[in-house]
């Protein structure tokens, strides 16, 4: 393991089945293949691909929600500070907690710091994802969609990890809210040297973020390269395309 | 335009009884066999207009009012049996989220099914299913929503939709969850469904590229009202 | 496969723990078979001992637990010193009486409950349905054991219905079965629907207000067939699972019923050898419950597995 790597991902592969009521089982699906990657401290990974990928089993594998059959993840240091953030926003808030509680359910459950800080942190938390202190006390059914993906957000900066996934959590913001959610990870990065694992299926928006880009196709990463070079050392037709389809769409 | 619009909206007002008013007058027209857009931020009610629309806002909790002109006859003037009646066969809808749009419980087959029998009609679910885009129609028939990928059934929903041979359909968010291949090729189904079929589409997003590529005109929804842009100011402004 | 012989597996563990404790509660409470006779005092502490010793009630509760071990492997279930013979055909003669009355009730009761309940649900808010909640509310708060006995007197005064028992002399028929039957069935029955339908109409509720539910009204299905075709199936999840718990509640409320009732089934036998503490045939009904409850459990929990997809990834 590199000196500052932060994350090493060696041949994890993943299989789900379905099981019939019977006792059967259905031939399972391969999501994942022989996934190899490193993260850098302070650095930002893409992962980019259409949906059915994989992405998703990765980021849930990352987090530990799904076990691999085959292949290691390693993190540098223990503990090592690992934040989720989730495509759904609305699925992974509690209905019952208000805004506030929401997003120091982190603090809580690592018994750091004391009431009024946790409340003070959390509307600095809310401030920095643009939302206003007024929504500490709503509930979450009572914010629109973007309110709570960017409460979600967060919520995972609160504990100012060393890692952040993010699974799809910028797909259903507004372009103007994307780009001010960009601009403060991408603040938060050089200030407190956090990493990112951006899974998007945005390739504009992994080109304005991640050092590097590595493209899933079918279970397998397929190309991997910083940005610029993506395009002039694109192997994979998968790749090509994504990159002709983004230009057409670009504002 | 030579024919009737489609769709007429006319000073639509929809509001949350004892709460605010999210639709303050909200009027625009979909030519038929057009593909328009509608963009807004996110909360500023163009799901809310898109339920009412269908009439599917709970008279209990929401206030309507205007007029919906739906091939000249006014849907909010009309009983609950014809709107019901009206519901899908000649207006559809692709609900934003579609893991939640389908039953858990069911096979995408029977879903289908469902929807075919709920208009009596006899088409084949999986000849639906490829003419929606999916690759492997078999399967993805065979399955339950929770085993497939968020792009496989997003195409469900639509291949929903397109069973009931409605006139006019309205997506919520369809480009969302996509990536710009499947955008385009989604674009694509749109587009050809319309040459083909004379399908209208009412396209809500929150993506002005994407729309600009997708519709022929777009509206723009802010402060409850729309007001029409053409598709050089969407990339002009660049939001 | 698998899953279901591993739940056996669970459920002989959870029996044999249940046998163990009830020993060790049998051991602490006061007295034993003979203490009845003890406190009478007409006989000699000399003959009393010797009764005790005969019928193994010194020995230690280890040795008498293998012992008891043994005759349930015999098929004789350990032996009632009430009745002088082994526990097994005792319980084999009760059973299907509470088995009948369990299962009939139960049946009913869900049988009602499900269309109650949805009905409730598709009519929230309405006159009938608010008419429907204080009726519900009104029985939920009368006690079984006092609706057993107005209908009891209601029986006796107008002669409509048998007033106890399970046969009349002379009788054996369906019909004289079912006029027995009608009063317990209706207790129990009506014992259990409020809650039933509470749960119905709260998971129907929640199931109709979901996205699908919405998708589904907004591509045309009539309002019947949504409810019962696509809302009710995801309903029924949670519902499954309440069947199982209804069943030990139903038949704890049973066995009091019977006792009341005259019907002949293990509530009046369990009562019996609880006063007389005839051990053994307490254990006996003691295990036969726990076993009912134990496949009523497994069988909702199979259902389950077949209802719901999302649980067999």
């Amino acid at each position: 393991m590199g000196s500052d790597a932060v994350l090493t991902v060696r041949g994890l592969s993943k299989t789900y089945s379905q099981r019939r009521w019977w006792g059967g089982t259905v031939p399972g699906i391969r999501a994942l293949h022989d996934i190899n990657f490193t993260v850098a401290r302070g650095r930002t990974l893409a992962v980019v691909g259409p949906s059915g990928s994989g992405k998703t089993t990765l980021a849930r594998c990352l987090a530990g929600l799904e076990q691999p059959e085959a292949g290691e993840i390693q993190f540098a240091g223990a503990p090592v500070e690992i934040q989720l953030i989730f495509q759904q926003p609305a699925a992974s808030l509690n209905p019952r907690f208000s805004a506030a509680e929401v997003v120091e359910e982190p603090l809580v459950i690592q018994r750091r710091g004391s009431k009024p800080e946790r409340r003070d942190r959390a509307a600095l938390a809310l401030e920095r994802v643009g939302l206003s202190r007024t929504i500490l006390g709503r509930r979450s059914h009572q914010l629109s969609g973007g309110e709570r993906q960017r409460l979600a957000i967060a919520r995972a900066l609160i504990v100012e990890p060393k890692l952040i996934v993010l699974d799809e959590s910028l797909s259903g913001l507004d372009i103007r809210l994307q780009e001010h959610i960009a601009r403060l990870l991408a603040d938060l990065q050089s200030r407190l040297g956090i990493s990112y694992i951006l899974i998007t299926h945005d390739l504009g928006l992994a080109s304005r973020l991640a050092a590097e880009i590595a493209v899933l196709d079918g279970g397998h990463i397929v190309d991997c390269a910083p940005p610029a070079d993506l395009e002039s050392r694109s192997t994979h037709p998968a790749t090509r395309e994504l990159i002709a389809a983004s230009k057409v769409l670009a504002v | 335009m030579a024919s009737e619009p489609v769709l007429e909206v006319r000073n639509l007002r929809v509001g949350l009884i004892g709460g605010h008013q999210i639709l303050d007058g909200a009027s625009f027209e979909i030519p038929k066999g057009s593909i328009t857009g509608l963009f807004g931020d996110s909360g500023c009610g163009k799901s809310t207009l898109a339920l009412a629309l269908m009439g599917l806002l709970p008279p209990q909790r929401y206030r309507v009012e205007g007029e919906i002109l739906l091939r000249g006859r006014d849907l909010l003037r009309l009983p609950e049996s014809e709107v019901a009646r009206v519901r899908g066969a000649e207006i559809s809808l692709v609900l934003q989220d579609p893991l939640l749009a389908l039953n858990p419980v069911l096979r995408v087959r029977t879903q289908i099914h469902e929807v075919l029998r709920a208009h009596q009609r006899t088409a084949d679910p999986s000849s639906l299913l490829a003419l929606a885009g999916l690759k492997e129609p078999h399967r993805v028939l065979e399955a339950y929503p929770h085993q497939l990928s968020g792009g496989e059934r997003q195409r469900v929903t639509i291949a929903q939709a397109l069973a009931c041979r409605a006139p006019l359909v309205i997506a919520d968010e369809p480009f969302t969850a996509l990536d710009a291949p499947r955008v385009l090729e989604l674009i694509g189904l749109f587009r050809r469904l319309r040459a083909d079929a004379g399908v209208s589409f009412l396209l809500i997003s929150h993506h002005p590229g994407v729309l600009a590529a997708a519709a022929d005109t777009t509206f723009r929804m802010h402060g409850g009202i729309l007001a029409a842009q053409t598709v050089s100011q969407e990339r002009g402004h660049g939001v | 496969m698998r899953y279901v012989a591993r739940r056996l597996m669970h459920s002989l563990l959870l029996l044999a723990g249940v046998s163990v404790l009830s020993f060790v509660f049998s051991e602490l409470a006061p007295g034993d078979y003979y203490s009845e006779l003890q406190a009478e005092g007409r006989v000699s502490a000399a003959t009393l001992s010797a009764l005790r010793s005969q019928n193994g009630l010194d020995r230690p509760l280890p040795l008498r637990y293998a012992i008891w071990l043994r005759s349930v492997a015999h098929g004789e279930f350990g032996y009632s010193l009430a009745y002088q013979g082994p526990v097994g055909p005792l319980l084999a003669q009760r059973i299907p009486g509470t088995l009948l009355l369990t299962c009939l009730s139960t049946g009913l009761a869900w049988l009602l409950a499900l269309p109650i309940g949805v009905w409730s649900a598709a009519n929230r808010g309405y006159q009938y349905d608010t008419i429907l909640k204080v009726s519900l509310s009104i029985l939920l708060s009368i006690p079984e054991l006092l609706l057993a006995i107005i209908l009891l007197a209601i029986a006796v005064q107008t002669g409509w219905l048998p007033a106890g028992g399970m046969h009349s002399p002379g009788g054996g028929s369906l019909i004289d079965l079912l006029r027995h039957l009608a009063i317990p069935v209706t207790v129990l029955t009506l014992g259990l629907l409020p809650v039933l339908i509470r749960h119905v109409r709260s998971a129907v509720s929640e199931a109709m207000g979901s996205a699908f539910a919405l998708a589904a009204a907004a591509h045309g299905i009539p309002r019947r067939r949504l409810l019962l075709r696509h809302v009710l199936p995801v309903a029924l999840n949670p519902l499954i699972s309440l069947l199982g718990l209804s069943l030990g509640s139903l038949l704890s409320a049973s066995l009091l019923v019977e006792v009341l009732v005259g019907w002949p089934g293990l509530g009046p036998l369990f009562l019996e050898a609880i006063f007389a503490r005839d051990f053994a045939v307490v254990l006996g009904v003691v295990m036969v419950s726990t076993s009912f409850l134990i496949a009523g459990n497994l069988v909702a929990d199979l259902l389950l597995y077949r209802a719901d997809p999302r649980i067999r990834v």
